[in-house]
């Protein structure tokens, strides 16, 4: 188990390493930064100096170095825009969006596997008609449109819920559910499918004909087994819903990580872009390093192999 | 989405002989692919369809409503917008944007995905390791970011935002064609293509290929909806096509304003976006269960 | 023998399943009896019905399929209209099953001792600890190595014997009258095969269970039965005590099944062991005359035009043949 988790970080920290070379090119996405940051008013002066101030001169290794170190140590780097340090600007807006972002796949959770387990146990009925209808349409609402129409629906037409701002806990109610939206169709259909499964199993047939009652065979014979690939799924989707917050952030006006990422595109605030692209890089990997950790508990023969 | 389920790739037949004799009894992809048909020929057919110039700004009509509402006329049936331009037109030559923009972002991803996947599954060992990490890393990068992030700094325009989306949105093509690769590659008639001498290219192309279409054109299905809502998403932001183009997404972005007192300017566009990704989606899930084993409907 | 002595009374069972091409007739209403202490040995190629005979015995038919049944007794209680939360109790408690495949019939995710205790405190009012002694105790029986580390091994960490092994202390944790094997040792090694059928013979002797035994290996019915069922084409075609089916085959098919016994000594000669030809036929709608028919080399044409009466000889044996095979005076010896 312990080796597992050893060797698991291991590749963690060499995905984190090939992100974040990923990450520090997309500075140079557009050309020459310095002449970027110069903007069109920019003489050619300003951008040698510049070029020499954010150390643009050195070679490209080196640079990448010590903006990785810089990362390590906590130094992010500094606003061009907000001319602050970024990490100030950061950390109170990650944690808004992880926030919401917490809320709103534990809302998909909630919704997606006690559908899926319901579906699953009763393949070609009612439910399951209904829980596949839920998910169809859930993965053809663009996120960005379904919040319009929530606005339109329950800020407009009928006004009792804020169309902005995170301000109460009614604020966070449109936000959560379009999250939840857009992560719980696959969560769905993954507990869907796997509860087929394993229902199916020789296990189960065991399980069955050693007179277990059948809430305890659901609950504990076949949902453990079921839910292995969902906690991947799951960890995945977070990840997703939170680089996803850009958009959604940007419909209800929440001041979190993606609507300052959106402004700072607008404002080719670089290092602040890299640094959030990398900050929900990480997300990603630590999240998916713990949804493993704790298949490898789900899981005993994981641990193995 | 996890890898799609793959079907059964040793012996497959050609995808339309599977199909035909069972596509009509699969409501679902009936229904989708007939939509599907529909935008399609809605797109080609826009310049005899539409019944203005999408460009064409027309003060005097500036807000008219759909013709539905109170004030509306068969003039502009689905209204027009801030500066008067009919929206219907827009509506049609939009479609022409989405699926574009869906089919070329596909074509490239494929291109990228397959190539990748079908080596890491050939190949297998070192080149597999690799190969992975690099899938494995892909997924942990933000796609909506980075394309935001790319494409302002690039600069916006249909072009950038085909490349960007293509070659970021390869990661499923990628996976599944490994693990099909994967299961056909210890197949007898591989083997028995190795034994005769045929180099690696023959193999991948004349034995591998034509029994991993299947899943392909599965997986493609379902990518062309998913780079049709990047687009949306990305336009919608501002960053994504840039205006007049007649994109849904931005079309959305600039109803926002008046959301209040036209909600129509938001919901109709929306509603085109949703129908062409829910029919392109369920004709993906039709395929899928179509080409899977007999007897396997999940 | 007194009412009590019967475990098991089965009369015109009957298994039918729904398909897209008509109703699959998979049991075609089967009469046997079990004794205490008794073991029954269901023989039959595959598909024949004998695998659904035992799941409809234990209430464990697929959902599609419809059990019925003239009569369905277990230890003189009618099991067939029990309602489906009180056959659970006898499940695994007073009627217990062990299945052909090992190496997936365990919960990956549990461990062995998990897995074992749950079913005794399932039906048995007692502690995890007396749940784990319980195990051990069979595991000492059974002849597991090492038994106090299995209980907190998963089943992965255990060879496909190992397994087995577990799955028959799985099925005695609650003590059950009757035992229900499936091809038990089927999918093991030789070696462990003949340790495996030596460790469930001792356990049903020593605490005097019924079995029924599935399998479509003689072999292993010369060596386990006390009676044997044939079944063909799921109806049984020939019954009786194991030495009266083995030495007077009365059943074309049954006789065809003991020639192709691989017997030391006697196919010496031949370049391979016969096997009986033709197919079974379709078990979808009705089946006039003699299911075996197509692939008997007695057949008449009268054995086509109605349903063959079932012949029971004073002795015990049965048949469903109007042409057996020792009237034609070629009755075979064959030693056990």
């Amino acid at each position: 188990m312990y080796r597992y988790i050893l060797r698991r970080s291991v590749s963690g920290l060499l995905l984190i390493l090939a992100v974040s070379l990923a990450t520090f090119f997309l500075m140079f996405a557009g050309g020459d930064p310095a002449t970027r940051m110069a903007g069109e008013s920019g003489s050619v002066a300003d951008i040698i100096r510049i070029r020499e101030a954010y150390g643009f001169d050195r070679p490209i290794i080196l640079q990448y170095l010590s903006w990785l170190g810089g990362f390590l140590t906590g130094d992010l780097g500094r606003s061009l825009y907000f001319d602050l340090p970024v990490s100030s600007i950061l950390v109170e807006r990650m944690f808004t969006t992880m926030r919401l972002g917490a809320c709103a796949i534990l809302l998909a959770v909630a919704i997606g596997v006690p559908l899926g387990v319901a579906a699953g146990c009763h393949p070609n009925t009612k439910i399951d008609r209904f829980a596949l209808l839920f998910a169809v349409v859930g993965q053809a609402m663009p996120t960005f449109w379904f919040a319009l129409l929530l606005v339109i629906a329950f800020s407009v037409t009928f006004p009792i819920l804020p169309s902005s701002g995170l301000d109460s806990w009614k604020h966070y109610i449109m936000p959560m559910v379009v999250l939840s939206y857009f992560a719980a169709p696959a969560i769905m259909r993954l507990t869907r499918s796997g509860m087929i499964g394993v229902l199916d199993t020789d296990y189960i047939r065991t399980a069955r004909a050693m007179g277990i009652v059948p809430r305890k065979v659901l609950m504990k014979y076949a949902l453990r087994n079921a839910l292995i690939p969902v906690v991947s799924l799951a960890a995945a989707q977070f990840g997703y819903m939170l680089a996803g917050s850009v958009v959604v952030e940007s419909v209800f006006a929440i001041h979190g990580a993606g609507r300052l990422a959106w402004e700072s595109i607008l404002r080719s605030d670089l290092p602040v872009i890299q640094a959030l692209v990398l900050c929900f890089s990480l997300f990603y990997i630590v999240l998916t390093f713990l949804a493993d950790v704790v298949n490898a508990w789900l899981d005993p023969r994981m641990r193995i192999s | 989405m996890t890898a799609a389920p793959v079907a059964s790739a040793v012996g497959a037949k050609p995808i339309v002989t599977r199909i035909l004799p069972r596509w009509r009894q699969h409501t679902g992809f009936m229904l989708g692919f007939s939509v599907l048909v529909v935008f399609a020929l809605m797109a080609i057919l826009a310049p005899l369809l539409a019944p203005h110039d999408p460009y064409a700004q027309d003060l005097m009509s500036r807000m008219r409503p759909p013709v539905w509402m109170e004030g509306g006329s068969w003039d502009h049936p689905f209204g027009a917008d801030q500066v008067g331009r009919d929206y219907l037109s827009r509506i049609f030559y939009g479609a022409r944007i989405s699926l574009f923009v869906g089919l070329c972002v596909t074509l490239l991803s494929c291109l990228i995905g397959t190539t990748l996947g079908v080596a890491a599954g050939y190949f297998g060992g070192r080149v597999d390791t690799v190969i992975s990490f690099l899938i494995t890393a892909r997924l942990a990068i933000p796609v909506v970011l980075v394309a935001l992030a790319v494409v302002a700094l690039v600069g916006s325009s249909l072009q950038v935002v085909i490349a960007v989306l293509g070659l970021l949105l390869w990661d499923r093509f990628a996976i599944v064609m490994r693990a099909t690769t994967q299961q056909i590659r210890s197949a007898d008639f591989i083997v028995a293509a190795k034994v005769q001498g045929a180099s690696h290219l023959q193999i991948v192309v004349q034995e591998i290929l034509p029994n991993v279409v299947n899943n392909l054109l599965v997986v493609a299905t379902l990518e062309i909806a998913q780079a049709i809502v990047l687009e949306a998403a990305l336009s919608f932001l501002g960053i994504g096509v840039p205006a007049p183009t007649p994109s849904w997404g931005l079309m959305i972005a600039e109803g926002r304003a008046d959301v209040f007192f036209d909600p129509w300017l938001i919901t109709i566009p929306g509603a085109f976006l949703f129908v062409l990704v829910l029919a392109t989606n369920m004709t993906g899930d039709g395929l899928r269960d179509l080409t899977a084993p007999e007897g396997r409907n999940r | 023998m007194s009412a009590t002595d019967t475990l098991l009374d089965v009369r015109g069972l009957r298994v039918d399943i729904p398909t897209p091409k008509g109703i699959l007739h998979a049991v075609r209403g089967i009469d046997f009896d079990l004794k205490r202490g008794e073991t029954l040995c269901l023989v039959g190629e595959s598909g024949c019905g004998k695998s659904l005979t035992a799941m409809a015995l234990m209430g464990l038919l697929p959902r599609k399929a419809l059990r019925t049944a003239d009569r369905l007794e277990f230890q003189g209680d009618d099991i067939l209209s029990l309602p489906e939360k009180a056959f659970n109790r006898l499940r695994g408690n007073r009627m217990a099953m062990i299945f052909q495949e090992p190496m997936t019939s365990l919960n990956p995710a549990l461990t062995i001792g998990q897995q074992l205790v749950d079913v005794h405190r399932q039906h048995r009012n007692v502690s995890t600890k007396e749940a784990r002694e319980r195990a051990l105790f069979l595991f000492e029986k059974i002849g597991v190595s090492a038994p106090v580390e299995r209980l907190k091994q998963y089943p992965h960490e255990l060879s496909g014997g190992l397994r087995q092994r577990m799955m028959i202390a799985m099925a005695l944790m609650c003590g059950p009258q009757l035992l229900l094997a499936d091809e038990p040792t089927t999918a093991l090694d030789v070696t462990i095969q003949a340790e495996l059928l030596r460790v469930l013979r001792n356990l049903q002797e020593e605490f005097g269970m019924g079995m029924i035994l599935i399998t479509h290996d003689l072999g292993v019915v010369s060596r386990m039965a006390d009676k044997v069922a044939v079944m063909y084409a799921g109806e049984i075609v020939e019954r009786g005590h194991v030495h009266q089916v083995f030495n007077r085959p009365s059943h074309p098919y049954t006789r065809g099944l003991l020639e192709c016994l691989p017997i030391p000594g006697r196919h010496k000669h031949m370049a391979h062991l016969p096997s009986i030809p033709g197919v079974v036929p379709s078990l979808i709608g009705d089946l006039a005359g003699c299911a075996f028919r197509q692939r008997c080399q007695y057949a008449e044409e009268r054995c086509g035009e109605a349903d063959i009466d079932w012949q029971q000889l004073p002795d015990g044996q049965g048949y469903r043949c109007i042409l057996p095979v020792s009237s034609y005076g070629a009755t075979s010896e064959v030693s056990r």
